[in-house]
């Protein structure tokens, strides 16, 4: 809880009712969109939201997301938007209408406090007074960033540890997975990728343990991990996300550098003399083929990558320094007003192996949480993602839009103010098929869904669903069709 | 010396104790699931502790809750560190992943070492009286 807040609600403790009126204005100045960071404490039960719109049978399905939920306990609050006990929600789609749910993941931190009904460790980006230490990452893992399926049950993924395995029918955590003992509570990104026969790939930064390293992951259909390596990195430079094309991994050593602090955020330092790496790995066999420098960069986020010949091919959502992640999302999750970080800026990467080297485009666009059509990973397509952060009053998206990074060609559809977007995704379907988003409505305090025909998102929503309740803002998620 | 807890106890004291000396009760909590050995050593020196040898005393416990107390007697003044661990599958080792991260519970005395291994000077504890030092396993 901010000290602003804390304070206030203390006041609220001692006040008539008469004096509370008069403290409305101060209420007041927490910006409308902060109910998007107030958190939930219990589980969400089934609840339907109201429908406007016909929706198509192609969007028939479960639409899973995951973000950070729980964010006080007894009097304590935390300060960063990593922070927050993970939370899946279920928005189930089908001719009859739309149902939403939410459970806690049940990782070891979240039982472990649950039953202590207080805070017991420090957060990614928090520091509580008289915390526990830590047994490891996974004493703090919260799973809280991204859900993903894998071999017919969801993974609720954190980047810091291994991932929860859920029940996809009744949101149920099984437990932790368990890949070997060798690679038990080692880091496992929340961004891993899917190729076209469905096999997972995925990366493990780990910027602490002796010599910063990178684990990658190969992991079958069924759920069976194929191959992983070690390497050892030049430095520690954060990384969320990579890209995967048919032959090769390739991943941003960015110039965001895990360094000395009291948390993990605190620990990362923007080095702006420190030249960012992109890291060329084989696909088959994991060796490290190039190192290609590039100017001082941040990413979270990469849209999805193509290649032709030796020319490597992807997008990224960029930005010019890591104030997003020091800075921006400990605002964002204390409810507080700006200034803002610079807004993320869609680019387009073209790598020459033989040359080694990058040229970099922009497309100059703003955009987060890209997305693409899954049945085609490794084909250029248009990149789909939230818009409109330049004019944010959250610094988060207000629109829904497609670029395709060949060409330029730009869609969008900005909510404007009062709709916060989250990360639209893909749904195959007639005539160019749909984009599927979920959506904070500010103004009115309720949460929802909406479908949008993906050739012409410019028209605005088919559907809109949205309910009396708000879902805490999350990160990413999954559609899976019925 | 040790009062023996229970036979699947085995307590190593390697200095002989004072008739005047302290009692050191060691209170062990959290232990994560009964099973397993509880291992514990206690050194007087940054050396010794470093070295992980010539340890003061030093026991074996078997787990069969989530706490352990046990009570060293005749203790010289002095300044003491312990480090333990929960052999949950009884190997005689504290396993870890490939990146050397511990996978079975480790704890040190006066619950230092916020992330990963304390120092010596952090784990010390000055003794001159009778104490109990608590330790929460992670
Ligand atoms: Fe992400």
């Amino acid at each position: 809880m901010s000290l602003r807040r804390r304070q206030f609600l203390h006041l609220l403790t001692s006040l008539s009712a008469a004096q509370l009126a008069s403290l409305e204005v101060l209420a007041a100045k927490e910006p409308a969109w902060a109910s998007g960071f107030a958190g939930v404490v219990d589980d969400m039960a089934p609840h339907d939201l109201e429908v406007y719109g016909d929706i198509p049978s192609a969007c028939h399905g479960t639409l899973y997301r995951n973000g950070p939920a729980r964010y006080a306990r007894a009097g304590r609050r935390y300060g960063h938007w990593f922070d927050p006990d993970g939370m899946i929600q279920s928005f189930a789609i089908n001719a009859a209408g739309i149902s939403h749910q939410g459970r806690f993941v049940r990782t070891a931190k979240f039982v472990e406090e649950q039953a202590a009904e207080r805070f017991l460790y420090n957060g990614a980006g928090t520091v509580f007074r008289d915390s526990l230490p830590v047994r490891s990452n996974e004493s703090t893992n919260v799973a809280n960033i991204n859900v993903q399926p894998l071999n017919g049950e969801l993974l609720a993924l954190w980047e810091a540890g291994s991932p929860y395995r859920i029940d996809p029918e009744t949101l149920e955590t099984r437990g932790r997975l368990h890949w070997n003992d060798d690679l038990d509570g080692v880091p496992f990104s929340a961004h891993p990728r899917f190729d076209e026969r469905g096999h997972l790939w995925n990366i493990g930064s780990v910027p602490f343990v002796g010599q910063p390293s990178l684990v990658l992951y190969h992991v079958s259909a069924d759920g069976q991990l194929r191959n992983w390596r070690v390497h050892k990195l030049d430095f520690a430079g954060y990384m969320h996300d990579f890209v995967l094309t048919p032959q090769y991994l390739i991943a941003l050593n960015s110039s965001a550098v895990l360094e000395s602090g009291e948390t993990f955020v605190d620990r990362i330092h923007w080095r702006e003399s420190q030249p960012s790496q992109l890291l060329v790995f084989d696909r088959e066999t994991f060796d490290l083929l190039h190192t290609i420098e590039v100017p001082a960069t941040f990413v979270f986020h990469f849209g999805n990558g193509w290649q032709d010949r030796q020319m490597l091919s992807f997008t990224a959502c960029r930005y010019p320094n890591s104030d997003i992640v020091t800075h921006g999302m400990r605002r964002l999750a204390g409810q507080q007003p700006g200034p803002y970080h610079p807004a993320p800026e869609l680019v387009r990467y073209d790598l020459s192996l033989q040359q080694r080297s990058a040229q970099i485009t922009s497309l100059d666009i703003a955009m987060e949480f890209p997305s693409f059509d899954g049945r085609y990973p490794f084909t250029s397509q248009a990149v789909i993602g939230s818009g409109g952060q330049r004019n944010s009053e959250s610094e988060l998206g207000s629109a829904v839009q497609s670029v395709d990074p060949r060409t330029g060609e730009h869609q969008i559809f900005d909510y404007g103010p009062g709709i916060i977007v989250e990360e639209p995704l893909f749904i195959p379907g007639p005539d160019g098929g749909y984009v599927l988003h979920s959506f904070h409505d500010y103004q009115h305090q309720r949460s929802g869904l909406a479908i949008l025909a993906a050739g012409r998102l410019a028209e605005g929503p088919l559907v809109k669903a949205d309910m009396n309740r708000v879902i805490p803002l999350g990160f990413h998620g999954c559609f899976l069709s019925a | 010396m040790l009062r023996p807890l229970s036979i699947f106890t085995l307590l190593c004291l390697s200095i002989p104790p004072l008739a005047h000396g302290h009692d050191l009760k060691l209170v062990v909590r959290n232990l994560s699931e009964p099973g397993g050995t509880l291992n514990w050593m206690m050194f007087d020196s940054a050396q010794s502790y470093d070295a992980g040898d010539n340890s003061v005393a030093s026991g074996r416990h078997r787990v069969t809750g989530d706490t352990i107390e046990l009570t060293l007697h005749g203790l010289p003044d002095g300044t003491y560190a312990v480090r333990l661990f929960h052999d949950e599958n009884n190997n005689g080792e504290l396993d870890t992943n490939l990146l050397g991260i511990p996978r079975e519970g480790y704890g040190f005395s006066n619950n230092s070492g916020e992330r990963g291994p304390a120092s010596f000077d952090d784990a010390a504890v000055a003794v001159h009286g009778d104490q109990t030092i608590e330790i929460r396993v992670r």
